[in-house]
């Protein structure tokens, strides 16, 4: 077991941002946690790194109970925040070799790790400059060989994604798969839902400080009774025939809005046969047909009511 | 060592602010040292014993005025001057004139009559100044005696020249003991105007670096780190202590090429060096409270300004405190600019090393230290409670 977390609340005066939250995550995993801005991801972070101090509960890291001092464990930790954390008054190079030196002292392997997370993170040709003249993307990936250079076995990415270009992103999210094909346990927070089922072993979704469904993606879409929502491009639609359609067996819910006919339908067979045969045989013209697979907005949106995303 | 190279690194990138301070010090410095010490090529000529410079204005012209002049000639400097007050007050300024007396008009006429309450001498002094006070206590002694010798039959001619023939074995020595020709040179006054360079380049340099390293999201990527808190402690106390004696050896360099070397074989330069150590500690000590409390840039270079100036100005470091009214003076003694200013006068002014002189140097530098301390306590509060909240 590399984290567990028990029981974990955390209060800033009145408001309870994390409520008895428990979490396990094992050796080998890409592990995301879930959740809307505000439902506690990092508050469970932060207090799992002792950068905040916890009311009630219990951390342990490779075994052992994490503390501000447990510097034996923070070797092998390494931790990329929301927020870029480099100095602005060093090179790229010397920044890297700044933050690796705080764990490695000997000088001519550093340089080799260095070096290998310059190019691992793709900045070989921006190694003298300062991080004032490198693009939001360059910048993130300089924040995250700050936090790998060193090789930590557990890495954690606290929304290491936010307001990067489609392009960088990719090569981020490319980059903690591979750190983790290289052995690393990686803890992965975003509250974007296709980043983490992309990559994710295993999801726990938060809100309000609980950790509200935990699993693969698989076993999280299983948990709910959506079975796939399919749409229909439709010029008019009768209310007659709307109202047929939601009589139609596995259909939860049918809405028309703006041309486009969506339909739920729970788990069941020949759903989108039944859908078209109603279509035709009440002579309603209709163009783009589409289905999709629940996601896990479907499945937050079933647990809590509420959209990921609100 | 990686926060002790940091701290080098980040100073290098303050390299600007930290030139501009040492030129401004260093024209300020030089300029007004040069202008306002005594010393300079003829120094053998000032070896005489020419303690007070003062200036005796006979608007009586009698006898008195002669007397008076003959007998405060020996072993003072008579300046002469027509009686204007803004000349006076100038020269008093700059310290080109420690006294000025100025005799009345019938003033000898009322004194034979033994009416000597109804007219005074005049005076313009630097208020609370040693050298005029002591002039001024030498009057009253004269005009006593004076009065005694009259009362007891002598003319006002023989009670003068009576007083002149007492007079050496009197007064003389106990003067040369406190003042000497020192006093004002070059050195003295170079020294005074330390502190500003150490408060202005002790706050930036510390203080803009404490500032990038407590900047939250660095900060928590240290705390997160395997590096001891005491390691990254040692490695920052360490690049500081550096720091501090560079801005001394700095401050030296340009001491020994001004004074050709002489500084070195000094009898009071390890005393210069003890107050200047002093003011060091106190100036570190502020750079790495204005680090810890500081937001951002704007408030360390308003309390730079602000502290800087403020210390230097009522500490007398750039206005003399003998200048300062009581009030002043008063609020004045709480700062440790201060007592680095009248420490360095009285080395200064030193000739050689008494115990009670060198117990009086201890404790005023003593007393520097002593804030540093308080200082330097305060922001471990703070940096320790600051850590709390984190934690």
């Amino acid at each position: 077991m590399v984290v567990k977390i028990e029981n974990l609340v955390k209060r800033y005066g009145d408001l309870v941002a994390l409520d008895h939250f428990n979490l396990e995550i094992e050796e080998g995993e890409v592990f995301g946690l879930l959740g809307p801005n505000g439902s506690g991801k990092s508050t469970t972070i932060n207090c799992l790194l002792s950068l905040l101090e916890y009311d009630k509960g219990t951390i342990e890291v490779f075994g052992k109970e994490m503390t501000p001092t447990s510097y034996e464990s923070k070797k092998n930790i390494g931790v990329i925040m929301q927020n870029v954390a480099v100095f602005d008054e060093l090179t790229v190079y010397e920044n890297i070799d700044y933050f690796c030196g705080l764990y490695i002292k000997d000088k001519n392997e550093r340089k080799k790790l260095v070096e290998e997370a310059i190019e691992f993170v793709e900045l070989q040709d921006y190694r003298k400059f300062r991080p004032k003249k490198l693009s939001g993307g360059l910048l993130r990936r300089l924040n995250i060989a700050c936090g790998i250079a060193h090789k930590p076995k557990l890495i954690i990415l606290d929304e290491p994604t936010v307001a990067v270009d489609p392009q960088s992103r990719n090569k981020i999210l490319e980059g903690i798969q591979k750190l983790n094909e290289e052995g690393a346990t990686v803890i992965y927070t975003s509250h974007y839902m296709e980043e983490v089922e992309q990559i994710c072993t295993r999801i726990a979704i938060m809100d309000k400080g609980k950790n509200i469904a935990l699993g693969t993606k698989d076993e999280l879409k299983s948990m709910i009774d959506l079975g796939e929502t399919i749409s229909v491009e439709i010029l008019e639609l009768p209310e007659a025939v709307k109202e047929e359609i939601a009589k139609l067996p596995h259909v939860m819910n049918v809405t028309y809005e703006n041309h486009l006919l969506k339909v739920k339908f729970s788990k069941g067979k020949h759903n989108l046969i039944r859908l078209l045969d109603v279509l035709k045989e009440k002579e309603v013209g209709f163009g783009g047909v589409h289905s999709e697979l629940p996601t896990l907005n479907d499945v937050f949106l079933e647990i809590t009511g509420k959209e990921l995303r609100d | 060592m990686q926060v002790f190279n940091l701290f080098f690194k980040l100073l290098k990138s303050n390299k600007g602010i930290i030139i501009m301070y040492f030129a401004i010090f260093l024209t300020v410095a030089l300029v007004i040292s040069e202008s306002q010490s005594v010393d300079g090529n003829n120094d053998q000529e000032k070896m005489k014993e020419e303690i007070l410079k003062i200036t005796i204005i006979d608007e009586d012209k009698e006898t008195f005025g002669e007397g008076l002049t003959k007998y405060f000639s020996e072993g003072n400097k008579i300046i002469e001057m027509e009686y204007d007050e803004d000349a006076i007050l100038d020269k008093l300024y700059w310290r080109k004139l420690d006294y000025a007396l100025v005799i009345p008009k019938g003033f000898e006429k009322s004194l034979l009559d033994e009416d000597i309450d109804d007219m005074e001498l005049k005076c313009m002094k630097v208020p609370g100044y040693f050298d005029a006070s002591f002039f001024e206590s030498e009057l009253s002694t004269y005009t006593a005696k004076l009065k005694s010798l009259l009362q007891a039959g002598y003319s006002l001619e023989e009670a003068q020249q009576q007083l002149i023939d007492l007079q050496g074995e009197e007064i003389k020595v106990e003067v040369a003991n406190f003042i000497n020709e020192n006093q004002n040179d070059k050195t003295t006054m170079f020294m005074l105007y330390v502190p500003y360079l150490f408060i202005t380049l002790g706050m930036n340099g510390i203080g803009l670096i404490l500032l990038t390293f407590n900047s939250p999201l660095v900060k928590a990527r240290m705390e997160c780190s395997s590096t001891t808190m005491k390691e990254r402690m040692t490695g920052l106390i360490c690049g500081i202590v550096l720091y501090g004696v560079l801005l001394m050896v700095a401050v030296m360099v340009v001491v020994i090429i001004r004074s050709q070397g002489s500084i070195l074989t000094d009898v009071r330069l390890p005393y210069f060096l003890l107050n200047m150590f002093a003011m060091l500690l106190f100036s570190l000590s502020l750079g790495f409270f204005t680090g810890t409390i500081a937001k951002n840039q704007d408030v360390v270079s308003g309390l730079v300004n602000v502290l800087s100036l403020g210390l230097c100005f009522l500490g007398g470091v750039f206005v003399p405190y003998e200048f300062f009214g009581e009030g002043v003076l008063k609020v004045a003694k709480f700062v440790p600019t201060y007592w680095y200013a009248v420490t360095n006068m009285s080395i200064g002014a030193m000739t050689e090393m008494t115990p009670e002189f060198a117990k009086e140097i201890f404790w005023q530098t003593g007393l520097i230290a002593g804030y540093a301390l308080v200082i330097f306590a305060v922001t471990i509060v703070i940096v320790a409670n600051k850590r709390k909240k984190i934690a």
